[in-house]
């Protein structure tokens, strides 16, 4: 009887386990120099708070400073933020003093499509638009987050990054789950942004910090700005599912540990943002 | 906290079957056990000014009621659950009501058989525990079938096959685990006769959830072991458990694929007005679930046994210690002393003397040969497992003396000093982050005090008295506690108590905490009404805990039997 019970054991010991052998990876799944990514698991609504902002901008660190609070008061898995360089040429051009370029032709079409006039100015969650309200001043942005917040997830995200450092390629998956119906089209699109760029800044008492340090900086839109349509009209409804895949090459000088995935899924019809996601690439 | 103990005490429900039930005509006997609770909110500005933990339902209520029929072999129950919605604090994953708990249980012979939902332990848990403390809304309990034989010479071996409970729903894993359990001193009559109890035990649970991820390989099977040893000898006992597991990448570990490993030993002394206990442990990415995508505690497989008293004074209760599952080192050791009663510093009743130390702290972590460090779908670090990690998580030194002076006073002085690393315990911060930026953390240090008073009055009457203390600086601050508990009679018991926090590191938040709640108890009920606030804190039972959210408000808590 006793050997009877050890040999079960031993059987259902080597019958119920899954050695897994280097590497761990799955080929085409993001290589294998350096195998690195994140999960997240979203179960509650994040925010999406956009800054359009320029180095040339002397009361755009205010903006920057309220996107930092709101990220220090709910955290990066509540508040996304994301700093886009665009609007007027006065306040985001390079010269001399202030050398780095980082405009993007998304961030541009961002701007133009939201009629960006002047800076700083943000939008919650896109909200409003296009009454010609939904370009707010910083001030505002506090507590329209936290109305945002407060209200009952529609959409969620899983999501799981990758990144393989020999070819800087930085993959995506995103997992959208629809926690409500939809009477609109539903879209997701997906940006990168970084951190943690030391780059000259004009000051809000017109001096110039040679050492400022960017945050949020929008720097690409994979799928361009409005990304895809995920569900038609009529279709999204609470428990349905898609999986999307995106994935870029990263720019030589950009950072692999300072650079993030945003994701969000909006209303196609009134721009009005659904749900927002960040990642990080490695 | 204390209240809180007591309320936990009045739901265990085994100790207070033996006097109730109701027996039907086939000679079955049917009990049950109900509580209700209830929360009515209060709109608090200066406990909360934005009012993000205001909620919408203003009142909030949730019930249970578990009933058990019992007729000769048989044992048949089953517990009925409702959340509208769940009070605050409790997972939010419990909303709606239903039948969450159901079983038939046939003893005969050798073999116990059960199906359905049912509560089990391998060990000490390392590799599989299905529990429930209701109090923190942990509820893992099996769904499935479990065979337990009691063979002869002391042999016992269990099966159990099935799904573990997450809230309403199950979770996605399937498990699968045996354990065998030999008594040796039934086998081997010499232990007997020399008074020494010996029992070995080996366990192996495997989980299987469906490995699908676009960017790694995963196992779909993983399996875990573990093997023990328990030992008695006159005063001395000694009881110590070794678990492997595979590779196991789950959002724990950051999708590591490094196998875990656990111990943990404890050796307890004890004879007349004196005990000993020391404990050691180390656990290394033991974090093991039945769906790998799991956090806080849902769908737990396992259970790592603290190191760590836990304390029942609200305000040392307001810095415990969370298991860092993983990865931590820790030992404790605790000394209690009698001194005899009729001697010159025992005085007439003697006097007891508790010392405990205990310490947890990080494991050793290097970064693999590679370069790479905790990145997702690698072996993540190397790890040596005699060293200690640099990263201090928890100290906890208390010291406690307790008389009674007469018939009629006694009293207890507890002096603690805690090493309170909140970066790890309350923030989250993980190893990589802190050894990324040392000194990045923040270790704080707090002294506190209890002195607890009991005084017996006429008429069966009785007063109990706290006064704590608690220092430190910034993150919670100082706090003042008093509390005054008055027994009228056997039905009825009245409380009031205050905390004032007045050195919280923010003026706005230099407050008052009061809280009076009256407790009525009449047979098996037990009926407890309080009015006040409630601190944010860090509720924890066995190492295990979740965040309770600042409240204000009525509170209402009904428990009975029959």
């Amino acid at each position: 009887m006793r050997n009877f019970v050890l040999y079960a054991l031993l059987a259902a010991a080597v019958a119920s386990c899954d050695y897994i052998d280097e590497p761990f990876r799955n080929p085409g799944g993001g290589g294998t120099a350096t195998a690195n990514g994140d999960t997240v698991l979203q179960t509650e609504r994040a925010v999406l708070v956009e800054d359009f902002t320029g180095h040339q901008c002397k009361n755009c660190p205010k903006a920057s400073k309220v996107l930092k609070q709101l990220d220090s008061l709910y955290g990066s898995a509540k508040v996304v933020g994301l700093a886009i360089h665009a609007g007027p040429a006065n306040f985001t051009s390079t010269s001399t003093d202030y050398p780095t370029d980082f405009t993007t032709d998304d961030g541009d079409d961002l701007a133009s499509v939201f009629g960006v006039w002047g800076l700083p100015l943000g939008m919650v969650n896109r909200l409003d638009f296009p009454t010609n309200a939904h370009l707010k001043t910083y001030s505002s942005w506090g507590a329209l987050t936290a109305t945002e917040l407060a209200r009952a997830p529609e959409i969620l995200f899983n999501a799981y990054s990758g990144f393989d450092s020999t070819s800087r390629v930085a993959t995506v998956r995103l997992d959208v789950r629809a926690q409500s119906s939809q009477s609109n089209a539903v879209g997701v699109a997906v940006y990168l942004k970084e951190s943690g760029i030391v780059s000259p800044q004009l000051m809000p008492d017109q001096t110039r910090d040679p050492n400022y340090v960017h945050y949020n900086v929008f720097r690409a839109a994979p799928w361009g700005p409005f990304g895809q349509e995920v569900w038609a009209a009529g279709v999204a409804a609470a428990g349905l599912s898609a999986s999307l895949d995106a994935s870029a090459t990263l720019d030589a000088s950009w950072k692999p540990e300072h650079v993030q995935w945003v994701a969000i899924a909006f209303d196609k019809t009134t721009y009005r943002v659904l749900q927002a996601v960040q990642i990080d690439v490695k | 906290m204390r209240q809180f103990a007591a309320l936990l005490l009045a739901c265990s429900v085994g100790s207070l079957w033996a006097q109730t039930g109701t027996t039907d005509a086939l000679g079955g006997t049917l009990r049950a056990v109900v509580q209700i609770d209830a929360q009515a909110y209060v709109r608090d500005s200066v406990l909360d000014p934005a009012g993000d933990y205001y909620p919408d339902e203003k009142a909030l209520g949730q019930g249970w009621a578990l009933f058990t029929y019992e007729r000769g072999n048989l044992r048949m129950g089953m517990r009925y659950e409702n959340y509208q919605n769940a009070i605050l604090g409790f997972p939010t994953g419990y909303r709606g009501e239903g039948i969450t708990y159901r079983y038939a249980q046939w003893s005969q012979g050798k073999f116990d058989i059960t199906v359905g939902n049912f509560f089990e332990q391998f060990g000490q848990g390392l590799i599989f525990r299905a529990y429930e403390e209701r109090g923190l809304g942990l509820d893992n309990a099996m769904d499935g079938s479990r065979i337990i034989a009691r063979l002869p010479k002391g042999l016992t071996i269990k099966g159990v096959l099935g799904r573990q409970r997450v809230y309403f729903a199950k979770s996605e894993g399937i498990l699968r685990g045996t354990d065998a359990e030999w008594a040796l001193r039934e086998a081997l009559p010499f232990l007997d006769k020399v008074g020494v109890s010996l029992n070995l035990g080996a366990s192996f649970v495997s989980k299987f959830q469906r490995g699908f991820d676009p960017l790694l390989n995963l196992p779909a099977n993983v399996g875990a072991w573990a093997y023990r040893v328990g030992a008695n000898y006159k005063g001395f006992n000694l009881k110590a458990e070794y678990a492997y597991k595979i590779n196991d990448p789950n959002f724990d570990n950051g999708y590591i694929y490094k196998p875990g490993e656990a111990f943990v030993a404890t050796a307890t002394y004890s004879k007349k007005g004196l005990g000993f206990l020391a404990t050691v442990k180390r656990i290394d990415n033991f974090s093991f679930r039945s769906d790998r995508n799991a956090q806080q505690f849902d769908a737990l497989i396992n259970f790592i046994p603290p190191t760590g008293n836990l304390h029942t004074y609200a305000l040392p209760a307001l810095y415990p210690y969370a298991t860092q599952i993983n990865g931590e080192m820790g030992y404790q050791f605790d000394v209690n002393y009698l001194i005899p009663r009729k001697s010159l510093l025992g005085g007439k009743y003697g006097t007891k003397l508790a010392l405990s130390i205990a310490s947890s702290q990080s494991i050793d972590r290097t970064p693999l040969a590679d370069g790479s460090f905790g990145d997702k779908g690698t072996q993540g670090y190397q790890s040596d497992p005699l060293t200690w990690g640099q990263i201090p998580y928890f100290r906890d030194v208390n010291f406690s003396l307790s008389r009674k002076f007469s018939s009629k006073y006694k009293s207890q002085l507890t002096a603690y000093r805690f090493v309170y690393n909140k970066s790890v315990l309350a923030d989250g911060v993980n190893d990589y982050a802190i050894l990324a930026a040392p000194d990045s953390d923040s270790a704080l240090v707090v002294p506190a005090l209890a002195w607890e008073q009991q005084f017996a009055l006429p008429n069966h009457q009785t007063l109990r008295t706290e006064l704590q203390w608690s220092g430190g600086e910034g993150f919670r601050g100082a706090m003042a506690m008093f509390l005054a508990e008055y027994t009228l009679s056997e039905k009825w018991v009245v409380a009031i108590q205050d905390i004032y926090n007045y050195g919280h590191p923010s003026e706005s938040r230099r407050i008052h905490y009061p809280l009076v709640s009256v407790v009525h108890f009449d047979g098996p009920t037990r009926v407890q009404l309080g009015y006040g606030r409630q601190q944010q804190g860090i509720f924890c039972v066995g190492g295990v805990c979740r965040v309770v959210p600042p409240s204000n408000g009525l509170s209402l808590s009904l428990t009975t039997q029959f």
